[in-house]
């Protein structure tokens, strides 16, 4: 499904070069429901943003379905983007100007889709959170976990190969997160869907398949 | 997809409704003052009374003389003289009429006591411009050969002196010279100095010969071709007969002459740039200063949207994220952007049409620029059009351009 190989990070600033990540090997199975901790910048984010394809490896190759990405342009790559992840924020990143359906229908937009195709799919990923009661609402007029539902209503909307999840109990109450947790670990069971999640919590961590511990860059065994 | 970003381009301006207002306020001010300016200049450049034939007409109403040590000059309008022994000398234009500057006179009327302006002219005056008349009829060679009292008034001047009732076969007092009344003209603005006047009569009427003696006096000639192009040769032919073939009355000192016979453009560009001993209008310079102006003035609103824009995108740095995030390409972002800023500028734009139309109604209205009248126009209505699309280009190109590059960890993060 995904494969990251020999994947190294540098951050090059005025002065010094500070490495991210070093010598990365991993493989993301069809299915999965991974998680990933650390201590704060030890690089997760980092290996999160490169698995999803925002951010460019200093070195190394990224396969998405066997297809190594490493020459692919712009446009190339956000069409992948658009077609394989679903992306869940720590700060869950709505557009506070857009209605939670309008929210939800984003993704659809860079694809070719008929309005009234979108509106379907957007209410059925609402019904699958549990808010399509609340599809005309605007972001700001609901609590943060119905916000981080929304999100991954968002997420799940087109129908991605796999979704990454950088801490998305972060910001939510234990009830909160309990309930985001269920709703993704339900995903994964009903839906088959895949998962990584960075965390920092070992309790959900625990809930996972498998944990991959990272430090100073590295993997730990 | 376009439908979608306009979608969503409303609903920003809706949530940001003081971002909006100053935006539009900006636009539509500036434009409004372009589109005024512009309006003016385009009814003076492009007059739509008697010289809306003004492409075939080439007007000389300066002269400059001087002797060889240039310590001595007389400037001026045309002495009857000087037309007579030089211009008429001309063989390109196909028609020169000449007539003498508007005078205002003081008309005595049924006890009334009425100002209104005069102008001699000869009867090629009615064949070089293109007068609407609305009963009447110009006066003939014969009758400007012979010297009759024939007089073409204009609407104005008929309301004042006779109300309601035709002026035809009215009699007029000018001076002590009683003139019957001919033909009547719809009104003249102000902006076509030429064709300019209340009242015209043939310069043959004049009590005295003296005008006939000068070399510097109060006359404009007019050069007339159909074929517009030939205008220019016109205008070569009549610089080199000052240049080499001049002939200026033997008792003064002045021996060199300098003038020339030219467009609108360049009768304003000479005023401007007054270059005596010359025969070159500086038009191309005039142009340039007009351009730059113009630009300098609409560089200050959008410095500020740019600024405005901006801090405004900033603030959306993590949509655009999430957009990239979610599949959007750089070039998806930009034409987002841009729509964006062009619908805002379209709007302010709209409005700034709409507010400088209500101005030239008011200013026409008022009667602030005499028989001033500023219709709707369509090359008016391009020149603005072209102007909101400059403008929401400079505003709004740049920032979109910087936004849409920016990397997706960096926008989510929240800023540059």
């Amino acid at each position: 499904m995904l494969t990251l190989k020999h994947i190294s990070k540098s951050f090059q600033t005025e002065r010094i070069e500070t490495i991210a990540l070093s010598n990365i090997n991993l493989h993301i199975k069809k299915g999965e429901f991974v998680s990933i901790m650390g201590p704060s910048g030890c690089g997760k984010s980092t290996l999160l943003n490169i698995m999803g394809l925002l951010d460019h490896p200093s070195e190394g190759n990224v396969a998405v379905d066997d297809q190594d990405i490493h020459s692919y342009k712009d446009k190339h790559i956000a069409e992948l983007r658009n077609a394989k992840i679903g992306f869940i924020f720590q700060s869950f990143h709505l557009i506070h100007d857009l209605r939670v359906l309008d929210n939800v229908e984003l993704p659809l937009l860079y694809r070719k889709m008929s309005t009234k195709k979108r509106r379907e799919l957007a209410t059925a990923a609402l019904e699958k959170v549990g808010l399509q009661a609340r599809m005309h609402h605007y972001p700001t007029q609901l609590s943060g976990g119905q916000q981080q539902r929304v999100a991954i209503a968002r997420a799940i909307v087109g129908n991605p190969d796999i979704l990454l999840a950088d801490e998305p109990t972060g910001n939510l109450d234990s009830h909160m997160g309990d309930e985001i947790m269920k709703l993704l670990e339900s995903l994964n069971q009903k839906n088959n869907a895949t998962i990584v999640m960075v965390t920092h919590d070992e309790e959900m961590a625990k809930r996972t398949q498998r944990t991959i511990r990272v430090f100073d860059g590295q993997l730990v065994r | 997809m376009l439908l979608n970003y306009i979608i969503t381009a409303w609903k920003v301006f809706l949530r940001r409704k003081f971002f909006t207002f100053i935006n539009l306020f900006g636009i539509s001010l500036t434009l409004m003052v372009l589109m005024v300016i512009s309006t003016i200049a385009e009814s003076y450049f492009y007059p739509k009374g008697p010289e809306k034939n003004i492409d075939n007409i080439r007007v000389i109403s300066r002269l400059v003389l001087t002797n060889e040590e240039h310590n001595q000059t007389n400037s001026g309008r045309l002495g009857y003289k000087f037309i007579k022994e030089n211009l008429f000398r001309l063989q390109t234009p196909e028609l020169i009429s000449i007539n003498s500057g508007s005078y205002a006179t003081s008309i005595f009327h049924q006890g009334k006591k009425i100002r209104l302006l005069v102008k001699k002219t000869d009867s090629n005056f009615w064949s070089v411009l293109d007068f609407n008349f609305i009963q009447g009829r110009a006066f003939s060679n014969e009758e400007f050969n012979k010297g009759r009292f024939v007089a073409v008034v204009n609407q104005h001047t008929q309301q004042e002196l006779f109300g309601e009732t035709s002026a035809i076969g009215q009699k007029v007092s000018i001076g002590n010279q009683q003139f019957t009344i001919i033909g009547v003209v719809e009104n003249v603005s102000i902006v076509e100095e030429v064709a300019l006047s209340d009242i015209w009569v043939p310069y043959t009427t004049n009590a005295t010969t003296d005008y006939q003696q000068e070399t510097r006096g109060n006359w404009d000639a007019v050069l007339y071709h159909s074929n517009p192009a030939f205008l220019e040769d016109a205008n070569k032919e009549y610089i080199n007969l000052l240049k080499n073939d001049v002939v200026l009355d033997a008792s003064h000192d002045m021996t060199e002459a300098y003038s020339g016979a030219y467009t609108k453009l360049q009768s304003l560009s000479r005023e401007m740039f007054y270059d005596k001993f010359s025969y070159d209008t500086h038009e191309n310079i005039f142009m340039g200063v007009i351009v730059s102006l113009v630009l300098l003035f609409m560089l200050l609103p959008s410095i500020n949207m740019i600024n405005l824009n901006v801090s405004r995108m900033m603030e959306r740095s993590s949509e655009i994220g999430v957009r990239k995030a979610f599949g959007a390409s750089t070039k998806q972002l930009l034409m987002q952007f841009i729509i964006e800023s062009i619908l805002l500028t379209l709007a302010g734009g709209i409005l700034g049409i709409i507010l400088s139309l209500c101005i030239l109604n008011s200013i026409e209205a008022s009667g602030l620029i005499p028989y001033a009248h500023f219709p709707f126009n369509i090359r008016v209505f391009f020149i603005g059009l072209l102007l909101i699309l400059v403008f929401g280009l400079i505003s709004g190109v740049y920032p979109a351009y910087k936004m849409s590059r920016l990397s997706p960890v960096t926008a989510l993060k929240g800023g540059f």
